[in-house]
């Protein structure tokens, strides 16, 4: 998610040197060499799918500005998936209409360890006639599987500068710098390769011939790994034992971390309304700004823990397994097993997880997974979940050894994702088996060990879009909020005290309006408002419950969210946040699909509103019927 | 020899490509771009649970395929040390 994405928009800045293009097989190492170059901070990793956009960098040498292009791993030009279908495109030039950002010259990246393979998308990147160097990756790993290629032999049997780099760990990044100095030179080959099958055999054959080409042995620490990893028995235990360190990296590990922010919020909240004596000052920065957005911050470790454990499973070189071991199961969904995948990346964001789809051939399995992405339960829908569970089941319960808490969050997991599953289940029933010719294919990676620098990376760019949305969106959402909780409408605006009263708000009469729709549920107005709200972002329910209970009672708005009583209707007096109630709100936001800029990643990765349009009232529909009979259960049981 | 589908081939087993099914020309160019073409070297490497795929050895990488997938690829059964 770093802030140069960009899916086909033009971007035209001119350059004094040229506009390089990275191209490569998945996993060749590009973007670990495109940050390198650049400085930026593109998400590596060792799958196939890490990048599926394109995004531009820039760097200078000799005084010279060159733009870089870091592409989506391609297998072959002749694209049959959405991520390689940009790479395609962006070659021809087709990208936009102008063709300003046809690059003028491609760097070749080449795994050295799979020469034979690569070779043959080189011989397609010839016969686009661009000036051409090749750079070679990961000739360590060539090395220690007793491996050899002589790159000067190498460079003749092609025709185009070869040089090699070590990127994730800095090696020859300087070199490739000062290759595209001279990217004027870089010939296009002498000898065109072949393009019929047969002869880009040959081709490859001779060129690896040429340049004495030992190819690495297989990796025996990869299979010494994947012998029990992979295992029929003991590949599905360490998988389930790698699920349940992801949960507990998310609830346990950061919980001590998440208690001292909280306290540390409390704390500024109390200094804020102590210091300020103007009234609404005072309760702006302490409510709004510090109750909405810090109650927002107190998630920060729990997102860190769980992109950090996701990097780890990434760059291992796990996930690939892990999708290699859920296929069986995701057929039965009619899905892929990379479709287990995107779902997993969903638990963080549904946004990464849906872009991830743009690596399936299939567009009927691509779509059933973007359609069930937004059911997995994100880390917005935690803040929720936290808040309600804690009004719902006193904190130290215990079911035997089980901690009841524990338990409610882990079966709104689960009720996400089975959701998930039956919705991809459904849309592919719905869409037939009309176009899906395509096979199912998924590169094993070797292990590798993540760098730090990989980790952090990923980390660090999760964390900091959090922040930017808590600092954007929740921030005007609780500014917005708190404006209409203090402006009334109509006389009898205030309760003598100088405290507006809250029923005559602007946002009282937003959340009456609702209450047709969300008066069987035995939503007040007050959760009418927090649900509207929270379409910005799942998240500021939370924060605008908050403000409208420390509105309430600004000394414990905990016990004012308590207490709070309906004011009007058939239930007039009787407590809102009843078990059925705060049930009924769980269950509705775990299916409701309550994110605008989901809606609009889907419309632009489905190429129109309709599949967002439908997604938001299926899930709706889901959300409100699901609700209603959670609420009834439980009234006949708490009665 | 005899010619046999891939995704009969046991565990652990070596065999050259010998054709591969015509179905489709993108679906054909695409297994020939992974490196399923005549003349290649495939080894069998282990299969998934709840009938999954399976992961072969083709030229220097490692790739998983469905059986459906397999069973359009033949290969030339030889003994396994080959
Ligand atoms: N051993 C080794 N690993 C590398 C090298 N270059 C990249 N990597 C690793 O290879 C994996 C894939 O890198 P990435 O840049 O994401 O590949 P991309 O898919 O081509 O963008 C990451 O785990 C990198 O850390 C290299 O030259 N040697
Ligand atoms: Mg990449």
């Amino acid at each position: 998610m770093a802030s140069h994405h960009h899916g086909g928009s033009s971007n035209a800045v001119a350059v004094s040197g040229a506009r390089i293009a990275l191209v490569g097989a998945p996993n060749a190492g590009k973007s670990t060499l495109f940050n390198q170059l650049t400085g930026l901070n593109v998400k590596t990793g060792n799958y196939p799918g890490v990048t599926v956009g394109r995004e531009t960098g820039f760097f200078s040498v000799d005084g010279e500005q060159f733009a870089l292009e870091d592409l989506p791993g391609a297998y072959s030009l002749a694209s049959v998936s959405p991520d390689e279908e940009v790479v395609r495109q962006f070659l021809a030039g087709e990208l936009d209409a102008q063709g300003i950002n046809k690059p003028q010259a491609v760097l070749a990246v080449l795994d050295a360890t799979t020469l034979d393979q690569s070779l043959s998308l080189l011989s397609q990147v010839f016969a686009l006639g661009m000036p051409t160097c090749v750079v070679l990756t990961m000739t360590d790993e060539l090395q220690m599987r007793s491996g050899s290629i002589d790159t000067a032999a190498l460079e003749k049997a092609l025709g185009v500068p070869v040089v090699t780099s070590l990127a994730h760990r800095r090696g020859g990044v300087d070199d490739v710098r000062e290759a595209c100095a001279h990217w004027q030179h870089w010939s296009t080959p002498v000898v065109a390769p072949p393009t019929d099958p047969a002869g880009v055999r040959q081709w490859v054959g001779s060129v690896l011939n040429t340049a004495g080409y030992k190819p690495a042995d297989p990796d025996s620490r990869t299979a010494t790994i994947d012998s029990i990893l992979l295992h029929p028995v003991w590949g599905l235990l360490a998988f389930i034992g790698v699920m349940f360190l992801l949960f507990q990296a998310i609830f346990t590990a950061a919980t001590p971390f998440q208690d001292g922010l909280e306290y540390l919020f409390g704390l500024l909240g109390d200094f804020v309304r102590a210091s300020i004596s103007i009234p609404w000052l005072a309760s702006f920065l302490a409510d709004a700004v510090i109750g909405g957005v810090g109650g927002m911050l107190v998630f920060v470790p729990q997102i860190m823990f769980m992109f950090l454990v996701l990097a780890i499973l990434e760059g291992s070189g796990y996930l690939a397994r892990a999708a290699f071991l859920m296929d069986g199961l995701m057929a039965k969904a009619g899905l892929e097993g990379r479709a287990f995948v995107s779902l997993l990346s969903s638990l963080a964001c549904a946004i990464p997880g849906i872009m991830s789809t743009r690596t399936m051939s299939s567009s009927r399995h691509r779509l059933a997974t973007m359609l069930a992405a937004p059911l997995m339960t994100c880390s917005a829908r935690l803040p929720i979940y936290v808040m309600l569970i804690g009004m719902l089941v006193p904190a130290g319960t215990y079911i035997g050894p089980l901690q009841v808490q524990g338990l409610v969050m882990f079966a709104l997991y689960l009720g996400g994702a089975l959701a998930a599953m039956i919705t991809a289940w459904l849309v592919t029933k719905l869409i037939g088996r009309k176009a899906n010719m395509f096979p199912f294919y998924l590169e094993m990676p070797p292990y590798r060990f993540p760098t730090a620098k990989t980790l952090f990376i990923v980390t660090w760019n999760a964390v900091a879009a959090f922040l930017k949305r808590a600092g954007t969106m929740i921030l005007a959402a609780t500014a917005v909020m708190w404006l209409l909780l203090n402006i009334s409408i109509g006389q009898g605006s205030t309760d003598g005290n100088n405290q507006p009263s809250l029923d005559t708000s602007v946002a009282g009469s937003i959340g009456r309006v609702m209450e047709p729709v969300f008066e069987p549920l035995g939503y007040n107005w007050q959760i009418n408002v927090g649900i509207l709200s929270s379409l910005t972002a799942r998240e500021t329910f939370v924060s605008t419950m908050g403000q409208i209970a420390s509105a309430d009672n600004p000394d414990d708005p905990a016990e004012a969210l308590q207490t709070m009583t309906y004011t009007s209707g058939s239930r007039e007096g009787e407590k809102v946040f009843t078990p059925a109630t705060i049930a009924s709100l769980l269950v509705f936001f775990m299916f409701a699909l309550q994110c605008v800029a989901t809606m609009v990643v889907l419309r632009k990765e489905s190429g129109s509103w309709r599949w967002p349009a439908l997604a938001f009232g299926y899930m709706f529909a889901l959300a409100w019927v699901g609700a209603f009979i959670t609420r009834l259960i439980v009234e006949a049981v708490t009665a | 020899m005899p010619i046999i589908p891939l995704s009969s081939l046991k565990r652990g087993d070596t065999a050259i490509i010998a054709s591969v099914t015509e179905r489709d020309a993108k679906w054909n160019r695409r297994l020939e771009d992974l490196g399923f073409t005549p003349g290649t070297v495939v080894t069998t490497l282990r299969r998934a649970p709840f009938g999954g795929p399976t992961v072969y050895r083709v030229r220097s990488y490692e790739l998983s395929l469905r059986k459906s997938e397999a069973a359009c690829i033949f290969v030339n059964a030889r003994s396994a040390d080959g």
